[in-house]
């Protein structure tokens, strides 16, 4: 109950700094996609169950503040959030950079699922040269906030993270 | 044998939350009522506190366009000095100033719009997301705002009002990859009947494209106006766009348009909703 309230609280205070601050420091146009960075952080913290759960509410939250098909960024990024911590588990021996390259791997494939379930939902003429941005800007800004990140989700789900040792 | 199970159960969790998700996103195309009070509820709750956090961050996001979007700015600053020195001979201080003045200006002059009701907002919020193409405006429906109404500035067709609190109204902007809106071209007919076609969003920044029968008398240069179809989302008669480009492939039966915008979408800072619910 209370690893619910703190996950909460984190993915609250998130969606506050995605609608007020992330959404508006774009770079050539894409902004930061912090929602999906607390579904990465979620799965590499608190390994594939976590990661699954984090990312579906997180996913909700990201549908409830934009006018795309209600369910979609839950549906995306439950998945990214579940395959990072399958990923995580299977790391034997990590190191410092370990975290930040899965972190843009799982950024790039997240935007790259959100586009791909967007095109069956009949969302099209997503793909295109400013996608590129989109996927390089996400995955350079999760890569370099994943520390950040991995400490909150921490902190939100207390001792019950499984994987600390291997995220530290 | 403990691994094996943990991960069945982390199989099982990942099933269930796809199931879910799937259930919101049929009950959202089905036009589920809660869904949609749930979404116009998470509107009404986050204006205040995006806006407060908008405000704490604003000194943040000044440094951020400073830095990174220092040439457009520049760009933008000598095209709005022009337009108002050409309009008021004077300036007032402050780059956010005169660019609430040129639009308060083209405001004021909606001659396309006709008898039709208007009422002025202030755009509060843009894109949250990446894929997505809206902007939020500071008026809702205590001020006769009701979904799917046009959205103008002075030069033409903005977007419609895709959801509405008391206070506040998303809009979809033109360019939306899901928008679309039947045009006419002005000044041209075939067998006596105007020339029409339907304009699709492409996504932020691009042209709209719009696909008309093969033969249709259109040359680059001619206006598109929305075309009032009966049953239609817009009236008639609101400026869309300038053809840039017509195409013909070989032996396709179809000609193909591509449309320059006439509205700015870029900062935008006032726009008029149009209380026009024909379509209802």
């Amino acid at each position: 109950m209370r690893t619910a309230v703190r996950v909460a609280i984190v993915l609250l205070t998130v969606t506050v700094l995605e609608r007020g601050l992330a959404s508006q420091l774009r770079i050539d146009g894409a902004a930061a996609d912090l929602l999906l960075l607390m579904a990465i952080a979620g799965g590499m913290v608190g390994g594939p169950d976590h990661g699954a759960i984090v990312g579906f509410f997180a996913g909700l939250s990201l549908d409830l503040l934009v006018q795309t098909p209600l369910g979609l960024g839950a549906l995306v990024y439950c998945i990214t959030g579940y395959l990072v911590g399958l990923a995580q588990s299977a790391v034997v021996r990590s190191s410092r950079l370990q975290p930040v390259f899965l972190a843009a791997a799982a950024s790039v494939f997240g935007i790259g699922l959100y586009v791909l379930v967007s095109l069956v939902v009949g969302r099209s003429g997503l793909i295109n040269q400013h996608l590129l941005v989109v996927i390089a800007v996400v995955a350079g800004v999760n890569a370099l906030l994943i520390p950040v990140a991995n400490r909150a989700m921490r902190w939100a789900l207390g001792d019950s993270s499984n994987l600390r040792a291997a995220v530290r | 044998m403990a691994l094996s199970r943990r991960i069945s159960r982390s199989r099982f969790t990942l099933i269930l939350l796809i199931l879910s998700s799937l259930t919101l996103l049929t009950l959202d195309f089905r036009g589920f009522g809660p869904i949609d009070s749930a979404r116009s509820s998470a509107l009404s709750v986050f204006a205040p506190v995006g806006d407060g956090a908008a405000s704490l961050f604003k000194p943040v996001g000044n440094f951020w366009h400073g830095a990174f979007q220092y040439d457009d700015l520049k760009r933008q600053n000598d095209e709005l000095q022009a337009q108002v020195d050409e309009l008021h001979g004077q300036i007032t201080s402050g780059d956010v100033a005169k660019q609430s003045l040129q639009q308060l200006l083209e405001q004021a002059n909606l001659p396309f719009v006709g008898d039709l009701p208007t009422t002025r907002a202030r755009v509060v919020s843009g894109a949250v997301a990446n894929f997505d193409d809206t902007i939020e405006i500071d008026k809702g429906s205590n001020d006769g705002i009701k979904t799917d109404m046009p959205v103008v500035v002075g030069t033409g067709l903005v977007g419609s009002v895709v959801r509405v609190s008391g206070d506040r109204s998303v809009i979809k902007l033109i360019t939306d990859t899901s928008f679309a809106v039947g045009v006419s071209v002005v000044g041209s007919s075939l067998n006596n009947a105007p020339v029409q076609a339907v304009a699709r969003g492409q996504g932020s920044g691009r042209q709209l494209r719009a696909t008309m029968n093969s033969g249709a008398p259109v040359r680059p240069g001619q206006i598109l106006v929305t075309a009032g179809v009966a049953r239609g989302l817009f009236p008639a008669d609101l400026p869309v766009g300038t053809v840039a480009s017509v195409s013909n492939d070989d032996g396709s039966l179809q000609t193909s348009l591509g449309i320059d915008l006439l509205a700015n979408l870029q900062n935008l800072t006032y726009v008029s909703v149009v209380l026009w619910t024909g379509a209802s």
